[in-house]
């Protein structure tokens, strides 16, 4: 705290003083008091009302009641926040069905879903926590119902941790329509997360929209993809998005329209497709490009529909990303700094040309320095009307190192040895 | 004060992971490394020492149980400290809401004379620190007490670090103002 103003340091000053001098205390006795407190809860909402119940347990029926009924609001029965609410599918929480806990939750308290599989399709529009409590994310399994996504985070600042889904769709189309997450609005992050599916199908693991205060996925593995729309604003980190098996279509990261902005750092993916968007991408590695499960109109609008990078309208920035063994490296307009892209069926391809649905001049602008394009079939190609600037490249064991077809500036590339 | 010490921070991972296998006099080390610390910021947020110690005693019991959520022991005090912070603040409001006895400002301690960099009366400001709420005492306590920047405070009362320092930076306008 040593850039503190005057007024801070008083502040400080003063506050401490408000602290006052230290006190005696035994840990010990601290310790055990707070050890003398159960580890897991056995406190668990009381059943409904039947015969034989106590009088306190009717009580709470009562009070059930009248509550579906609407004439008492739930937040009477509960209007405490910053709570920790349980549950557990084996019935040793306090509620049995997250959709339960939810309704009672109010804005700061947390829910701990303990190990079990849950088939829920949970709306969640309050600032709360929604946390696996097992030792790994698999030790809590939330399926994705048929009917709709699993969770629904709207306008709320949630944080969900820890937790597994599983998609059981049995067709592409059905599993990209019932996502495992669905976001519109609000600010989540989500942690710790996996979601995969129990066949090789396509499916969507978050789907986002209008999230302008932010949403940060992070620490998660999925071999569902995540799609980006509609003024999305979102943080994907450290995260693992590809594949499960050999021949499962590609997983990636799909972003639309010119009011969505990614930043996409630290991840392992099978692609990245931006279509209008802005995305900063960096250090991630990016391999294994060879279908994107899109839209057929997108899948048909763009070449081969097999790149590592596919930058369309908007801004793409790479930097240092390991980009290889996909059909192509990065397609498109982009801008690249560092890296390495190797591997590659074609490294580097600037420019679309047959593709009708698209301006050519804006999305062939190809700007790649100080990268490392090696051991492709083709280095760099660039098509008709598209315009490459090649600084400082390294370009080496490429099999044809470059074949543009038009404008191209070299600035040194591929004078310095690999 | 029992003859222990708190665990030094190369400690830490061993004791924390045996408090979380159970080992009560692991957790006491922990204790030990961190009770003083809690209750100064709970003092601040609750502006009532009893009340503080209340405070933090429930933040040990929720410590106890809930040990192994916390994936990385150099998340410990952070951890620890957000969760003192809003226990003080739930006990804080929930002992307001049930008296009605006019609060007297504790000024002990409080210096007297206007500070020469900023013309500023320690009793003055006391006084305006002990008239905010619990939340905006809470981040004052977090930041000049606990030492948190404002990217670890961020983590702690769900801001961006760019929002945690646009109200700490409102916040303080205003006492200036308040006061002069």
């Amino acid at each position: 705290m040593d850039q503190l103003t005057p007024f801070e340091r008083q502040v400080a000053g003063e506050l401490r003083t408000m602290v006052g001098s230290s006190t005696r205390f035994d840990p010990f006795e601290v310790a055990r008091a707070a050890a003398a407190t159960p580890r897991t809860s056995t406190w668990r909402m009381p059943a409904p009302l039947g015969i034989g119940d106590t009088p306190a347990t009717a009580v709470t029926a009562l009070l059930a009641g009248l509550v579906a009924l609407g004439l008492l609001t739930t937040e009477w029965l509960a209007p405490q926040t910053g709570r920790e609410l349980s549950v557990a599918a084996d019935g040793t929480g306090q509620f049995e069905t997250i959709a339960a806990a939810v309704d009672v939750a109010q804005d700061g308290d947390v829910i701990v879903v303990y190990p079990g599989t849950y088939e829920e399709s949970l709306l969640i529009t309050q600032d709360i926590a929604l946390r696996g409590g097992g030792e790994r994310a698999s030790d809590v399994v939330l399926r994705i119902p048929a009917d709709g996504p699993a969770l629904r985070l709207q306008d709320a600042d949630v944080t969900v941790a820890r937790i597994a889904f599983l998609s059981t769709q049995p067709s592409d189309q059905a599993a990209m329509r019932r996502p495992a997450i669905d976001i519109e609005g609000g600010r989540p992050l989500l942690e710790g997360l996996e979601a995969h599916a129990d066949e090789p199908v396509a499916f969507t693991f978050v789907r986002l929209a209008a999230t302008e205060r932010g949403t940060v996925l992070r620490d998660s593995v999925s071999s569902g993809g995540v799609r980006a729309n509609r003024g999305a604003q979102v943080s994907i980190e450290d995260s693992v998005l590809r594949r499960a098996e050999p021949g499962a279509p590609a997983v990636g990261i799909a972003l639309g329209r010119t009011d969505t902005n990614a930043r996409i750092v630290g991840n392992t993916l099978n692609y990245v497709h931006v279509d209008g968007a802005s995305a900063y991408i960096d250090d991630n590695d990016i391999a294994g490009a060879s279908a994107l499960v899109q839209s057929a109109t997108e899948a048909a609008s763009f070449r081969e529909g097999k790149c590592g990078v596919s930058a369309l309208l908007g801004w793409t920035i790479l930097v240092d990303n390991r980009i290889h063994d996909n059909q192509t490296g990065v397609c498109g307009a982009a801008w690249i700094e560092g890296g390495r892209i190797f591997d590659n069926r074609v490294g580097v391809w600037s420019g679309r040309s047959g593709n009708p649905g698209y301006l050519p001049g804006r999305i062939s602008d190809m700007h790649v320095e100080d990268a490392t394009v090696r051991d492709n079939v083709v280095g760099v190609r660039g098509a008709s009307m598209s315009e490459t600037v090649l600084r400082d490249v390294q370009m080496c064991g490429n099999q044809v190192r470059t074949d543009l077809a038009a404008s191209a500036s070299l600035d040194d590339s591929g004078s310095v040895a690999c | 004060m029992a003859a222990m010490t708190g665990a030094a921070d190369t400690d830490l991972p061993l004791a924390f992971a045996s408090a979380i296998a159970g080992d009560d006099v692991a957790f006491a080390r922990i204790v030990a490394r961190y009770h003083e610390e809690l209750l100064g910021i709970a003092v601040v947020v609750c502006r009532d020492r009893t009340l503080a110690e209340e405070a933090v005693q429930a933040t040990w019991a929720i410590a106890w149980r809930k040990l192994s959520t916390v994936r990385d022991p150099t998340r410990l005090r952070p951890w620890l400290v957000s969760v003192a912070v809003n226990e003080a603040k739930q006990l804080f409001r929930r002992r307001r809401r049930h008296t009605t006895v006019a609060y007297v400002a504790d000024l002990a301690g409080a210096t007297g004379g206007p500070d020469p960099a900023t013309g500023v009366a320690g009793v003055d400001l006391r006084l305006a620190l002990e008239r905010l709420d619990a939340d905006d005492r809470a981040l004052l306590a977090l930041r000049y007490v606990a030492g948190f920047d404002s990217t670890e405070l961020a983590g702690v009362v769900g801001l961006t670090p760019a929002g945690v320092r646009t109200r700490l930076k409102r916040l303080l306008d205003g006492l200036r103002r308040e006061l002069g």
